[in-house]
C-alpha cells in the first residue's frame, strides 16, 4: 500500500517527538551532564516547531489518508500550545520541589505532551483523534503525579488517571457508536455527512455524541466532569498545573470545535438540543467556578475553580459560534473562542507563574502566605494583581477583550441569558480574585512566612515578563490579535 | 506649530497629564516624600491649567461637541478613541481638575506609603477625566472601569477602621452596575444597526430604535448610572465608602464620582435612548424625590459628621434626578448646576470635616460643643459651607436646587404629567426644610452651646487648609450671585439636548 505523506505538515509534531526522544537518549548516555542541556534543547525544539508551523500555508491541507490535517484554526491553536509549553519549560527550571526528580525526563515528557496535544488539534480521523487524546492524557497523568514522594502529587496523578480513564472509556464507547451509525466511516467530516444522509435515528446520534461529550467535558474541565480539576491542580507540581490549565484545555477546546463543526448537523433546529446541553454546562461551570472558588484558601485550588469558570465562558463562545447563521454578518462566536484561548494563555500562565515563583521562594501556596506580599515582594505583588484583574475581566487587560468578545458574540446570537449569567458570575469571581489582592496589599504578613526566602531563578522572570507583555499589550491594542483570530476562525465555516 | 499640536489634542493632554505624572513618580525614590507630594500637586495643577485653557478654547453659544479628537482603536468593532466636550462636560472637567488639585494638597495628611498613594491617586484622576470627555461608548466604559481599581486600593489601604469592608463593597457594587451597563452598550452595538460605539452616531440613529429596545437598554444603562449617582435603593455603598475613605478621597468620591452617574444619564441615556428615558421620566422623578427626602431624614439621624455629609450627598443628588426628569431648559440647567455646585460644596465640607478629624480624631457630633470659641475661623468657614449646602440664597447651592425645582414644577409638555410633577416638587420642598434642619442642628451642636473642655488645645484652621477650601468658597459665592458664569457655558448644549429629546417624544 502506498501512502502519500506530506512531511511538511506533520513536521512540527515530528520535531517535538524527535526532540523529546533526543533528550531521553542524551539523559541515558550522559547522565549528570545533561542536567543543564535539557532546557536549551527543549526550548530549541519548540522554537523549531514554532518555525515549522509558521511555514505552513494558510489553506487547509491534509495527509496520511486524510487523517491528519492542518488549517488556519489548527495553526492558531498550535501557536498557543507551543507558546504555552515554551513558557512552562522556563517556569519549571529551578522549581525547587521538582529538584530531586529527574528533570530531563520532565522536559521530554512535556514536549511529548505538547506534540500529543498538537496532534489532537490536527486530527481529522476518529482513530487518530482517539489515539492523540489518549496519548496526551497518559503523558499528563505522569506529569501530574511526577513528584512521587509527595502525597498530594501522587493523589493528583491518580485522581486524574481514574477520572480520565473512565471518561476516555465512555468516549470510546461513543466513538464506537458513531462508527457503527455512520456505516463504518472513520473520517470525521465524512462521518458527519453520513450521519445526516443515512437517516440515522436521531436518538442514537444524541446518545453517541453525548458519550463523546462526556470525554470532552473531562478534557476541558467543564461541569459536570469537573471534579478532578481542583485536586489535580492543587496536587500537581505548579508548572505542570499551569501546563494542564492552558495547553490541555486549549487542545480540548479545539477538538470540541472540530467535533461540533464536523459531526453536528448544520442547521439550528437540529442543533437545538446541543445548544441547550452546552448552555447548561456553560452556566453551571461559570456558577460553580465562581461561587465555590470563593471558599478556597489554596491559591492553586482557587485558580482551578477560576479555570472552571473560564471554560464556562469559552463554552458561551462555542455556543454562539455553533449557531452562526452564514448570512447574518460578522461571525463573532468562533473568533471569540480563539481570542479567549490566546488571552487565557497569557493571563492564566501569568497567574500560575507568580504562584510558582512565590511557591519556589517561600514554599507556601495558601492565601495566608500571600498576606502582606506587597511589602515583601512589591513587583511580584503588582504582577499578580495585573493577572488577577485580567482574569476578572477588568480593562485594560486582555481578559477584558476576551470577555467582551464572547459577550458580544452571545448578544449577537441572542443568547441573552448566557450573557447575563456571564456578567453576573464575572462580578462574583471578582470577589474571588480580590481576596488575594486584598491579602497582598491590605493584610499584614502572618507568622508562617519563612524569614529566609530563597531566590527566584531568572527564567521564571522571563516567563512572567512575557505573560505580562501579552496581557497588557493585547489589552490596550487588541487589533492584531482580533484580526488574526478572525482570519483563522473564518476557516471553520468551510466544511471540508 | 507646537501650539496646534497642543490645542488640537487638548483633551488628550488633560486626560493623560496625570499619567505622565505617574511615570515621573515611578522614578522618584519613595523616601523623598516631599518631592512626591509636590510633584503630584504640580501635575494636578497642570491639568487644572489645561482645563482653564479649555474654558477659554470652548466657544460659547456653540451647542455642538467641540475639540474633537478621533483615532481608530479596534477596527473590527468600530471602537474609536473619540473625545470631545460641550457645554455639559466642560464644567464637570473643570470641577474634576479643581477638586483633584485641592485634594492632592489635602492629601498631605497621608503619612504612609505616600508614593503608592499618589500613583493610585493620579490614576484615579485620569479615569475620572476620561469619563467626562469620551464620546465612544467603549472608551467611556474603559475610563469608567479605570476608576474602580485605584478607588478600591485608596479606600482599602489608607481608609478608616472598616476600610476593607467599605472598599470591597464599593468595588463589587459598582462593578455590578458597570457590567450590566456593558450589556446595554453591547445591545446598542448589535441591535442598533449602526455597528459602531460612537455616541454621536448612535444619537443620530436614535429615532430608528424601537421603544421596547430603548427601554431595555435604558434600564441596563440606568443600573450602572444609578449605582454611581447614587439612586435609592442602590445607595448603600455610599455611606460606608465615604466614611471610611481618607479625607481627600472622600472629596473626590463625593465631588466627582457621583457626577459620573448624573453625566452618564445625560450624555448616554438621554442622547442615545431618549424614548426610553422619556418613558422612565416619572419613575426618575419619584426616585429623585425619595433621594431628597429619605437622604435628608437619614442625615438628620446621624451622629458622625462624615456620615451626615455623605447622606446629604444622597439628598442633593436627588435634585439632579428631578431636574433631569423634568426635561425643561431650567430643569436640565438646574441638574448640571446642582452637579457642579454639589461637587464644590460637598468637596469643601469633606475637607472641613477632615480638618477637625485630623485634630480631634473623632467625628462624633455630640463629642464637640462650643467649638466656635476655640476655632472661630474654622467655625465661620464651616458655617459658610453648610449654609451653601442647605441652599441659602446668595450661595451656589440655592441656584441648583431652585432651578431644578422650578424646572420640575412646570415640566416639559411632552411628558403630559404636570400634576404628578407638581406634587413631587411640593413634596421635595420638605427636603429643603429638613436639610436646613440637620445642618443647622449640626452647627449648633458642634460650635455653639456649652464648651467641651476636652478640646481646649485645638488649633484653629491652618493656612494650608484654608488654601484648599478658599477657591471653593469663592466659587460658592460667585456662582450664587452670578450663576451665569456657569449657565452661559452650559445653556446652548442643554437647549440642544432638550429640544432633541422633546422632538423625538412626538414620535412616541
Amino acid at each position: 500500500m502506498n501512502i502519500e505523506i506530506n512531511w511538511q505538515i506533520i513536521a512540527p509534531e515530528l520535531a517535538l517527538i524527535a526532540g523529546a526522544f533526543l533528550i531521553f537518549v542524551l539523559d541515558l548516555l550522559l547522565r549528570k551532564r545533561v542536567r543543564y542541556l535539557h532546557l536549551p534543547l527543549a526550548l530549541l525544539t519548540l522554537a523549531v516547531s514554532l518555525w515549522l508551523v509558521s511555514t505552513l500555508g494558510w489553506s487547509p491541507q491534509s495527509t496520511v489518508s486524510d487523517s491528519f490535517f492542518v488549517d488556519r484554526t489548527g495553526i492558531f491553536f498550535k501557536f498557543v500550545i507551543y507558546l504555552a509549553t515554551f513558557l512552562i519549560l522556563l517556569l519549571a527550571e529551578g522549581y525547587r520541589p521538582l529538584a530531586k526528580y529527574p528533570l530531563p525526563e520532565l522536559s521530554g515528557l512535556i514536549l511529548l505532551a505538547a506534540s500529543a496535544m498538537s496532534l489532537m488539534v490536527s486530527s481529522k480521523d476518529l482513530v487518530l483523534l482517539y489515539i492523540s487524546i489518549e496519548f496526551s492524557s497518559l503523558v499528563c497523568y505522569i506529569l501530574a503525579g511526577y513528584m512521587r514522594d509527595d502525597t498530594y502529587s501522587a493523589e493528583a496523578g491518580l485522581k486524574y488517571f481514574l477520572f480520565g480513564a473512565t471518561a476516555s472509556a465512555i468516549m470510546l464507547m461513543g466513538f464506537a457508536l458513531l462508527f457503527a451509525l455512520s456505516g463504518g466511516v472513520t473520517n470525521l467530516p465524512a462521518m458527519g455527512k453520513a450521519l445526516t444522509e443515512n437517516q440515522v435515528n436521531p436518538a442514537a446520534t444524541i446518545i453517541a455524541l453525548g458519550l463523546v461529550g462526556v470525554g470532552l467535558a473531562y478534557k476541558v474541565g467543564a461541569v459536570p466532569i469537573h471534579g478532578w480539576v481542583p485536586d489535580t491542580y492543587q496536587g500537581a507540581p505548579t508548572p505542570i498545573t499551569a501546563f494542564l490549565s492552558v495547553s490541555s484545555k486549549v487542545a480540548g477546546i479545539a477538538v470540541l470545535l472540530r467535533i461540533i463543526i464536523w459531526l453536528l448537523p448544520y442547521d439550528q433546529t437540529a442543533m437545538a438540543p446541543w445548544t441547550v446541553i452546552l448552555s447548561f454546562s456553560a452556566m453551571a461551570s461559570m456558577i460553580v467556578g465562581s461561587t465555590v472558588g470563593i471558599l478556597q484558601m489554596n491559591l492553586k485550588r482557587l485558580l482551578a475553580y477560576s479555570a472552571i469558570a473560564h471554560i464556562g465562558f469559552v463554552l458561551i463562545g462555542i455556543i454562539a459560534g455553533m449557531n452562526y447563521i452564514p448570512q447574518s454578518g460578522n461571525d463573532f462566536g468562533k473568533a471569540s473562542v480563539l481570542i479567549y484561548a490566546a488571552g487565557y494563555l497569557f493571563m492564566n500562565l501569568g497567574a500560575f507563574a507568580v504562584v510558582t515563583m512565590i511557591g519556589n521562594a517561600t514554599g507556601g501556596y495558601e492565601i495566608k502566605h500571600y498576606q502582606g506580599l506587597a511589602k515583601r515582594k512589591p513587583l511580584l505583588a503588582l504582577l499578580f494583581t495585573v493577572f488577577l484583574l485580567a482574569l476578572a475581566g477588568i480593562p485594560p487587560t486582555v481578559g477584558f477583550i476576551a470577555k467582551f468578545y464572547v459577550l458580544a458574540a452571545a448578544i449577537r446570537g441572542n443568547f441573552i441569558a448566557l450573557a447575563i449569567v456571564g456578567i453576573l458570575t464575572s462580578v462574583v469571581s471578582l470577589f474571588l480574585y480580590v481576596r488575594v489582592i486584598k491579602a497582598m496589599y491590605l493584610d499584614k504578613p502572618g507568622e508562617e512566612i519563612a524569614p529566609a526566602e530563597k531566590p527566584i531563578p531568572a527564567p521564571s522572570w522571563a516567563a512572567v515578563g512575557l505573560c505580562l507583555l501579552g496581557t497588557l499589550f493585547w489589552g490596550i491594542y487588541p487589533n492584531p490579535l482580533i484580526h488574526f483570530a478572525k482570519f483563522c476562525a473564518n476557516n471553520l465555516n468551510i466544511p471540508i | 506649530m507646537l501650539e496646534t499640536v497642543f490645542t488640537n489634542h487638548l483633551l488628550s493632554w488633560i486626560v493623560f497629564t496625570p499619567v505622565i505624572g505617574i511615570i515621573v513618580l515611578f522614578f522618584i525614590p519613595k523616601e523623598k516624600t516631599r518631592v512626591i507630594q509636590w510633584t503630584s500637586v504640580a501635575f494636578t495643577f497642570i491639568a487644572l491649567l489645561f482645563s482653564a485653557i479649555l474654558l477659554y478654547q470652548v466657544s460659547p453659544n456653540n451647542p455642538d461637541i467641540q475639540l474633537k479628537e478621533f483615532a481608530e482603536w479596534v477596527h473590527q468593532f468600530g471602537i474609536a478613541y473619540f473625545m470631545g466636550v460641550d457645554g455639559i462636560s466642560v464644567p464637570l472637567v473643570v470641577l474634576t481638575t479643581l477638586l483633584s488639585f485641592l485634594a492632592a494638597i489635602a492629601s498631605f495628611s497621608v503619612k504612609e506609603r505616600i508614593k503608592e498613594y499618589y500613583i493610585l491617586y493620579l490614576l484615579l484622576v485620569t479615569g475620572m477625566l476620561g469619563v467626562f470627555v469620551s464620546l465612544d461608548l467603549i472608551l467611556f466604559y474603559f475610563f469608567w472601569e479605570v476608576v474602580l481599581v485605584p478607588m478600591y486600593f485608596l479606600i482599602g489601604i489608607w481608609g478608616g477602621p472598616r476600610r476593607e469592608y467599605a472598599a470591597i463593597k464599593f468595588f463589587l457594587y459598582t462593578l455590578l452596575g458597570s457590567v450590566v451597563m456593558l450589556l446595554g452598550i453591547l445591545a446598542l452595538f448589535f441591535k442598533g444597526g449602526a455597528d459602531t460605539f460612537n455616541m454621536l452616531e448612535l444619537g443620530v440613529r436614535a429615532k430608528s430604535f424601537s421603544l421596547n429596545f430603548q427601554i431595555i437598554v435604558y434600564l441596563a444603562l440606568f443600573l450602572g448610572f444609578a449605582i454611581k449617582v447614587p439612586v435609592f435603593p442602590f445607595h448603600t455603598w455610599l455611606p460606608d465608602a465615604h466614611v471610611e475613605a481618607p479625607t481627600a478621597i472622600s472629596v473626590l468620591l463625593a465631588g466627582v464620582l457621583l457626577k459620573m452617574g448624573g453625566y452618564g444619564i445625560l450624555r448616554v441615556s438621554y442622547s442615545i435612548v431618549p424614548n426610553g428615558a422619556l418613558w422612565f421620566a416619572l419613575p426618575l422623578a419619584v426616585l429623585g424625590l425619595i433621594n431628597i427626602v429619605y437622604g435628608a431624614l437619614v442625615a438628620m439621624a446621624q451622629k458622625d459628621m462624615k456620615k451626615l455629609v455623605a447622606y446629604s450627598s444622597v439628598s442633593h443628588m436627588g435634585y439632579v434626578l428631578l431636574g433631569i426628569a423634568a426635561l425643561t431648559y431650567m430643569g436640565f440647567n438646574g441638574a448640571v448646576l446642582q452637579m457642579f455646585n454639589h461637587g464644590i460644596i460637598t468637596g469643601a465640607l469633606f475637607l472641613l470635616v477632615g480638618v477637625i478629624y485630623d485634630r480631634a480624631h473623632t467625628r462624633g457630633i455630640d463629642d464637640f460643643g462650643g467649638l466656635a470659641k476655640r476655632m472661630p475661623i474654622y467655625a465661620g468657614i464651616m458655617s459658610f459651607s453648610c449654609l451653601a449646602s442647605l441652599g441659602l440664597p446668595g450661595l451656589s447651592g440655592f441656584v441648583g436646587e431652585f432651578f431644578s425645582l422650578i424646572g420640575a414644577f412646570k415640566p416639559s409638555s411632552v411628558l403630559n404629567m404636570d400634576f404628578a410633577f407638581k406634587a413631587i416638587v411640593i413634596a421635595s420642598a420638605t427636603g429643603i426644610v429638613i436639610t436646613a434642619g440637620y445642618f443647622l442642628w449640626m452647627l449648633q451642636r458642634i460650635f455653639m452651646g456649652a464648651e467641651n473642655k476636652k478640646w481646649n488645645e485645638l488649633r484653629d484652621i491652618s493656612f494650608r487648609e484654608i488654601f484648599t477650601v478658599a477657591p471653593l468658597m469663592i466659587l460658592m459665592l460667585a456662582i450664587g450671585i452670578w450663576p451665569r458664569l456657569l449657565v452661559d457655558i452650559m445653556n446652548p448644549a442643554i437647549v440642544k439636548l432638550v429640544d432633541y429629546v422633546s422632538a423625538l417624544a412626538g414620535g412616541m
